[in-house]
């Protein structure tokens, strides 16, 4: 039986950005590890020499004409901001002065 | 309840549109009719996100106006039907079943709404869902937990739980759900209608919001196989605003629902059915089922599918890879739910911590896990390797028979909360529906008869797969239409559509 520990789920969470309290680290970590045994199925198929899958039809260039069509207004866009100035959306400092 | 309004939601969608069409009742009455159930139906239900009565009947008041003035109908003219939550609605609320996306108002249409409504369905509401269709039960849900029509204490099936348990109760006519690993299928054979995922690309992805993009696919859930030969008819074809949507002619389908399915052949994957975890009376049904389309006029011939047993391990690789990735956008920066935090790190973490449920969360974190540097060889490129040998599998398979029968879920139903806390057990009951997503194919799940009550499980639908070549969905008319003639399951009624 694999395990994750919670240092691994932790690493995994920020990379994934979510905040997780320890018993959540703890029970992802578990529910990871029993998943994965199952998963390491895989590693008993030979897949030598068999490429990666790709759909039969691979879709074509989706070149449109260079016309002017309906479009969304910059209010229409920004209509389901949570936090918005004028036509700019807030977002929490992220850069130092 | 008057006699008059049970008997129009007994009505397929293909009988509506034709009395629509000639007079013999209006698309208001209809919707009416509908609504009203709804409103008495849904405190135990629970199969509707919300409901539309303003436009609903606003619609079909259009639809009326139209035939009085004598102008060309649609094809699901006055048709009341319902939307996987899933489903980009201009207007209205559309939620994908999270808190995440909790109040978005979508402002644009995707491309089913529109085409249902230029065919001139009606549309009652948005149904609800596994989050972000991340389930086969109806349980992952910030919401109330859909309930199976057939018994109020089990699980509808999912992800399109809510799109199959509206059609099973007759609180719409027919819905359209999405499938990725069964989402269609399963919930479909659980509630005991018919329900087809459609061939990669058959369908446009444009306002079907994200899970696995390689794997997702839209298609009707509904009362009986014409009404879905009807619909996909409506929903298929190529849409310029999906790059993977296949540039192809789309048949018709409701004619091959005539053909029958004399000559031909259905392959059997006879190992699948020593599986762990087959319940025997869906191995039982299934038995039943191939000896009735050989009654039919078609041939049985038994077909290897070497991979079959790796299916569901590849899936959650690939799919949770695609999901981490899709979903990383809900952020709370340009639309949905935002938490705040003392910087934007802090913001998205919390956003995501409170917008996600569990199985979301861990599923995201399991396709984080896989794309990582150190483990993407291991896991998700091993997995593209699988996923084409299983490809190659059924490409096999197919040169010897025209389509593959298996039954859609290996148990008839469970009970609420019976799987919850087993995630793993609860992936297994995809082990049939899988690898139509994996190679890309059209597959349907049938009524296939029911299992018996005994004092431990109540009587419950059992579901027939029947999975065709890509591009074939018309084979799958022609034997499903064929096998509904010649069975009376189909026809049963819920209890549930009598609330």
């Amino acid at each position: 039986m694999s395990t994750v520990s919670s240092e691994e789920v932790q690493v995994l969470a920020r990379l994934a950005r979510l905040a997780l309290s320890p018993e959540q680290l703890e029970r992802f970590g578990l529910q990871l590890a029993r998943i994965l045994d199952y998963v390491a199925l895989l590693q008993q198929v030979d897949v030598d020499d068999v490429p990666e899958y790709l759909p039969p039809e691979q879709p074509g260039s989706a070149l449109r004409r260079d016309d002017i069509g309906p479009i969304l207004t910059s209010e229409m866009a920004l209509a389901a901001a949570p936090q918005k100035r004028g036509r700019l959306v807030v977002v929490p400092k992220f850069k130092e002065d | 309840m008057s006699d008059d309004v049970a008997t129009l939601r007994n009505l397929t969608a293909c009988e509506i549109a034709g009395k629509v069409a000639r007079g013999e009742c209006t698309a208001r009455a209809l919707a009416h009719a509908y609504l009203s159930f709804i409103e008495q139906s849904e405190p135990k239900l629970h199969a509707y996100l919300r409901w539309l009565p303003d436009s609903a009947l606003s619609q079909a008041d259009a639809i009326d106006r139209a035939r009085d003035a004598g102008a060309p109908l649609g094809p699901l003219a006055g048709v009341p039907m319902a939307l996987k939550d899933i489903f980009v609605t201009r207007g209205v609320e559309t939620t994908c079943g999270s808190r995440v996306l909790s109040g978005w108002v979508p402002p644009y249409q995707g491309t089913h709404a529109a085409r249902l409504e230029q065919a001139g369905a009606v549309l009652l509401g948005k149904l609800a869902m596994d989050e972000f269709a991340m389930g086969s039960s109806n349980e992952n849900t910030p919401f109330e937990a859909v309930r199976n029509p057939w018994a109020l204490d089990h699980v509808p099936g999912g992800s399109s739980g809510g799109s199959a348990a509206a059609v099973a109760a007759r609180s719409c006519a027919f819905s359209l759900g999405t499938d990725t690993g069964g989402s269609i299928r399963q919930p479909a054979s659980l509630c005991n209608v018919v329900g087809i995922k459609p061939t990669y690309g058959r369908v446009s992805r444009y306002g079907m919001i994200a899970f696995a993009s390689s794997l997702d696919q839209a298609g009707p859930i509904c009362q009986d196989v014409r009404d879905a030969a009807r619909v996909l008819a409506v929903i298929a074809g190529h849409d310029p605003l999906d790059a993977t949507s296949l540039d192809v002619p789309v048949p018709d389908y409701e004619a091959a629902c005539a053909r029958g399915c004399k000559g031909v052949r259905v392959g059997v994957h006879r190992a699948a059915m020593d599986l762990d975890g087959l319940d025997p009376e869906v191995r039982a049904a299934f038995e039943r089922s191939l000896e009735l389309l050989r009654d039919c006029g078609a041939s049985l011939c038994d077909v290897e599918l070497p991979h079959f047993s790796h299916a569901v391990a590849t899936y959650y690789v690939l799919c949770t890879a695609e999901a981490s990735s899709n979903l990383a956008r809900y952020d709370g920066v340009r639309y949905g739910l935002r938490v705040q935090g003392g910087n934007l790190l802090d913001m998205y973490e919390n956003t995501r911590a409170q917008g996600f449920g569990a199985e979301v969360k861990r599923r995201i974190m399991l396709g984080t896990f896989v794309l990582r540097k150190d483990s993407y060889q291991a896991y998700y490129g091993r997995a593209q390797r699988v996923r084409t040998l299983v490809a190659r599998d059924y490409e096999a398979a197919f040169a010897r028979c025209d389509v593959i029968a298996s039954p859609t879920s290996p148990v008839p139903g469970f009970r609420v909360g019976e799987r919850v806390d087993d995630p793993l057990a609860m992936y297994l009951s995809d082990v049939f529906t899988i690898g139509a997503n994996l190679a890309g194919l059209p597959a349907m799940s049938l009524p296939g008869g029911f299992s018996r009550a005994t004092h431990t499980r109540p009587r419950l639908p059992i579901g027939l797969q029947l999975c065709a070549p890509r591009l074939a969905e018309e084979t799958l008319f022609a034997v499903g239409r064929s096998y509904e003639a010649a069975t009376t399951w189909g026809q049963d009624i819920a209890p549930g559509a009598r609330i």
